[in-house]
């Protein structure tokens, strides 16, 4: 973040990539150099265990919003508004939908909660469709968001609630019951 | 006895500091990209820089890795990329 306020300092635009749980402390440092209300792009957290593809699929889901930080089609994209959404008439539900699509091909679905710039999406995996064959959360959540970002502009932000996640920390929380017991 | 409290906090360096001028497009940019050191991040920066030359008309990008995450880049560091390059984006803070 530094290195990017640095270089604003310098007269030349910059952007700095943080993990989500960064932003406050981002946000702070920006702050502290006297930049209130810096804009700077996010990314979900962690990077550093991702594979190298997870890793691009990131780079790729983030790219809109560094291109929309770095120029005048907008500077403010952390903040963005309704006004720096392409004006192509598509709406959440329509990406959603798009999103859907793909995922029936497995016999998976996704449906949408919408609030504000928010939008959670639920994805739902019957126990006749194949979870292996589709892509494990930490792939599709920047997948999705690039979607959003390419369709309908930057400063859309998403959530997935992903039923295998809460199968694995069910079974996780599981086990631990599991030894702590045995060791009793 | 006298007890010196120390305060750790820094104070605000200037307020009111305004973004640099932003150009109406990366046509030609030349893009400077400031690694930390964390893992993957000079791939997700050449990958980003990679999106910004094949769609977006970026010219070319400029790698610089810094020794430690934990340090910002030296100033004269700093001074040297941005006179040889349109824009910088820095990764990964994490």
């Amino acid at each position: 973040m530094l290195d990017a306020v640095h270089s604003e300092e310098l007269g030349v635009p910059a952007v700095a990539i943080l993990t989500e749980p960064f932003a406050a402390t981002g946000e702070a440092i920006a702050e502290l150099q006297g930049f209130t209300d810096y804009p700077f792009a996010t990314v979900p957290h962690p990077i550093g265990s991702l594979t190298s593809a997870e890793a691009m699929a990131v780079a790729d889901a983030v790219t809109p919003t560094v291109l929309a930080l770095l120029t005048t089609a907008d500077a403010q994209a952390g903040s963005a508004d309704e006004s720096s959404a392409p004006a192509t008439g598509i709406t959440p539900a329509d990406v959603v939908e798009e999103l859907a699509v793909v995922l029936r091909a497995d016999r998976a679905d996704l449906t949408a909660s919408i609030t504000g710039r928010h939008i959670t999406l639920s994805l739902h995996i019957p126990d006749e469709a194949c979870a292996e064959c589709i892509l494990p959360a930490s792939m599709l959540v920047p997948m999705f968001q690039y979607r959003f970002d390419t369709e309908l502009g930057p400063g859309w932000a998403i959530s997935l609630n992903d039923p295998r996640e809460v199968a694995r920390a069910q079974e996780s929380e599981s086990q631990r019951d599991s030894q702590q017991f045995t060791g009793f | 006895m006298t007890v010196t409290l120390v305060d750790p906090t820094l104070p605000v360096s200037s307020a009111g500091v305004e973004l640099a001028p932003r150009p109406d497009s990366l046509d030609g940019a030349v893009i400077g990209l400031v690694s930390n050191g964390k893992t993957h991040a000079p791939a997700v920066l050449q990958r980003v820089a990679q999106n910004l030359i094949e769609t977006h008309g970026a010219r070319d990008a400029v790698l610089m890795m810094k020794p430690t995450a934990n340090l910002p880049a030296a100033p004269e560091e700093v001074e040297a990329l941005t006179a040889e390059v349109t824009a910088i984006i820095a990764a990964i803070g994490d």
